[in-house]
């Protein structure tokens, strides 16, 4: 599944991948890459899917189904383009496909998935961000609303929420707008106000609309963020670390604002959480609390999104966290 | 009876079903915020016109509908424009409306005036400048129509504030059909038997879905579609 695409296909499905492309699981960039036919419904195939396109799934013929015919080889050269309502064409094809023998292909691509999983490092003192997150996927049981804002915390959550049903996840794929996630998320709260819905977000983006705040305290409108606050813009310092010999060069925040104070100026409640053992109490009473709950989590500040096809790589070729530590 | 075109607008809005609106008021939109005082939609006050465009968005992928946002012209309408190039690239149906200084000053540098039209030009699916309160209600009908259907997307509604003031006879229409678009909807059935032979013959196939949004709503037709991507899968 692209970005967009989580929550189409439950995860917790032996057949899903989760994610392929720059932060996607190796599994799913292995399988894609040594595929003999991909078939895409409704994705693009943008440059964060593909990485280098020349290497993009070599082998592969490609159906694409989508309903607007300028996205038709538009980056990757289609073989059987399928222009329509996906579910009309999905249901006509289900009506005569007969079931390739996929057998091997299976066995292998679960090997992938066991040698590979995604994982991250639990040592250290401080709280690991991916941690936050599943502690959020724990206690929502899968069933929230998650918006988030754009960099580290994107990705995390795209990693580590498995989403099992649509439009539960609720970020922006394409121009990737820091600030989008708390107002998207009173947005999600009004559409839907029966679902708890989170924005999980980092200590950055947060204050692109941090204004809100007066919105959703004065609308009632409870939404819960999550702030995975490491200090500094996540995502930027990632590539200065790993592309720019660790110059940070203009993405260091420190730690201001106070959050919780913040939040208290604006009628919503606010929490600091600084030690893993307190992550999921606090969860369990931002959803509890009938207010806007600004829950700061103090996380590892120089943790990783992990895997990562550098820009312009084959999606093949991962920095994995393996790679990092040895 | 004869309805100013704020009224037409908002009486547009309700046709369409329109429950939330996400917005920030100014001077040349006041004779819609006149109206919207009283109307049975709930209007959220956002604090920076960017979070109505964000909003929307977010009500529109949770829920499916239409989102819709309104702000005024100039600065108003500039600060919506991340939202709206942001729904723009992850094709989410949006309308949204923005105050435009009155026809006769357009182009004259007025106060708060700023071409919308032209700079959401490239981020929109299709955006309407409205010149005649005559045009209005169908002018909201085919904006409602192009942002949901095909590849959805969000339309921009400029509406001048003499075109807020002027009146006219209030007529909804029925159902619009627009000579120039007209989205696909079932898959040519040759190239649907060609994607089945190149299936069963693959032994490496691999499923890639993006824009799970516009799959059914949660908890209704969710197994279905689930359905058919399994079995498409094994």
């Amino acid at each position: 599944m692209t970005l967009l695409g989580l929550g189409g296909f439950p995860q917790s499905h032996e057949l899903s991948l989760g994610m392929l492309g720059m932060h996607g699981t190796a599994y799913a960039n292995y399988a894609v890459t040594e595929s003999d036919l991909i078939i895409a419904v409704g994705s693009r195939f943008d440059d964060r899917v593909t990485g280098r396109l020349d290497a993009f799934a070599p082998d592969a013929k490609v159906i694409h189904i989508d309903i607007d015919p300028a996205s038709v080889s538009k980056n990757v050269e289609v073989d059987i383009p399928i222009v329509g309502d996906a579910k009309n064409i999905l249901s006509e094809l289900n009506k005569i496909v007969k079931t390739p023998n996929t057998e091997a292909w299976l066995k292998q691509v679960h090997e992938w998935k066991r040698t590979h999983p995604l994982r991250y490092s639990h040592e250290g003192l401080k709280i690991k961000p991916q941690y936050v997150v599943e502690e959020i996927h724990h206690v929502t049981k899968g069933e929230a609303i998650i918006c988030t804002e754009v960099g580290q915390n994107q990705m995390w959550s795209a990693q580590y929420y498995k989403f099992n049903e649509p439009r539960t996840f609720v970020t922006s794929g394409g121009l990737g707008t820091m600030g989008y996630g708390f107002p998207a998320a009173i947005g999600a709260k009004l559409g839907c106000p029966e679902r708890t819905v989170f924005d999980i977000a980092g200590d950055g983006s947060i204050q692109m609309n941090i204004q809100e705040l007066a919105t959703a305290v004065t609308e009632k409108v409870p939404v819960k963020i999550a702030i995975l606050n490491n200090g500094y813009l996540g995502m930027v310092r990632q590539w200065q670390q790993l592309f720019y010999k660790k110059r940070y060069s203009s993405t260091r925040l420190s730690s201001v604002p106070d959050f919780v104070k913040l939040a208290e100026a604006y009628g919503a409640v606010g929490m600091r959480i600084t030690k893993k053992e307190e992550v999921r109490p606090a969860i369990e009473k931002a959803i509890k609390t009938d207010n806007v709950v600004v829950m700061d989590f103090v996380v590892e500040e120089e943790e990783n999104v992990f895997p990562m096809v550098p820009a312009g790589e084959a999606i093949n070729k991962m920095i994995v966290l393996d790679s990092l530590l040895a | 009876m004869k309805l100013s075109g704020a009224k037409i607008l908002i009486e547009s809005l309700k046709k369409e079903n329109v429950e939330v609106l996400f917005g920030y008021p100014g001077g040349v939109v006041l004779p819609t915020f006149d109206v919207l005082y009283d109307a049975p939609i709930r209007f959220i006050l956002v604090r920076h016109e960017q979070a109505a465009a964000h909003a929307a968005d977010g009500y529109a992928r949770a829920t499916g509908k239409v989102g819709v946002c309104l702000a005024t012209s100039g600065p108003g309408a500039t600060n919506l424009v991340t939202g709206i190039a942001t729904a723009y690239m992850d094709s989410i149906p949006m309308v949204a409306i923005t105050g435009q200084v009155k026809t006769s000053l357009i182009g004259n540098d007025a106060f708060q005036e700023a071409d919308f039209t032209g700079i959401t030009r490239p981020i929109t699916k299709h955006n309407f400048l409205v010149k005649n309160v005559e045009d209005l209600s169908l002018i909201v009908k085919e904006a409602f129509h192009i942002a949901s259907t095909g590849r959805p997307g969000p339309v921009v509604i400029d509406l001048p504030v003499d075109v807020q003031f002027a009146e006219t006879e209030f007529r909804y229409p029925a159902d619009v059909s627009m000579r120039g678009y007209k989205p696909t909807y079932a898959g040519h059935p040759g190239q649907i038997k060609r994607a089945a032979k190149l299936i069963a013959s693959s032994k490496k196939p691999v499923f890639t879905q993006a824009a799970a949004l516009f799959l059914p709503m949660p908890r209704r037709n969710y197994g279905n579609s689930r359905k058919r991507s399994r079995r498409l899968l094994q």
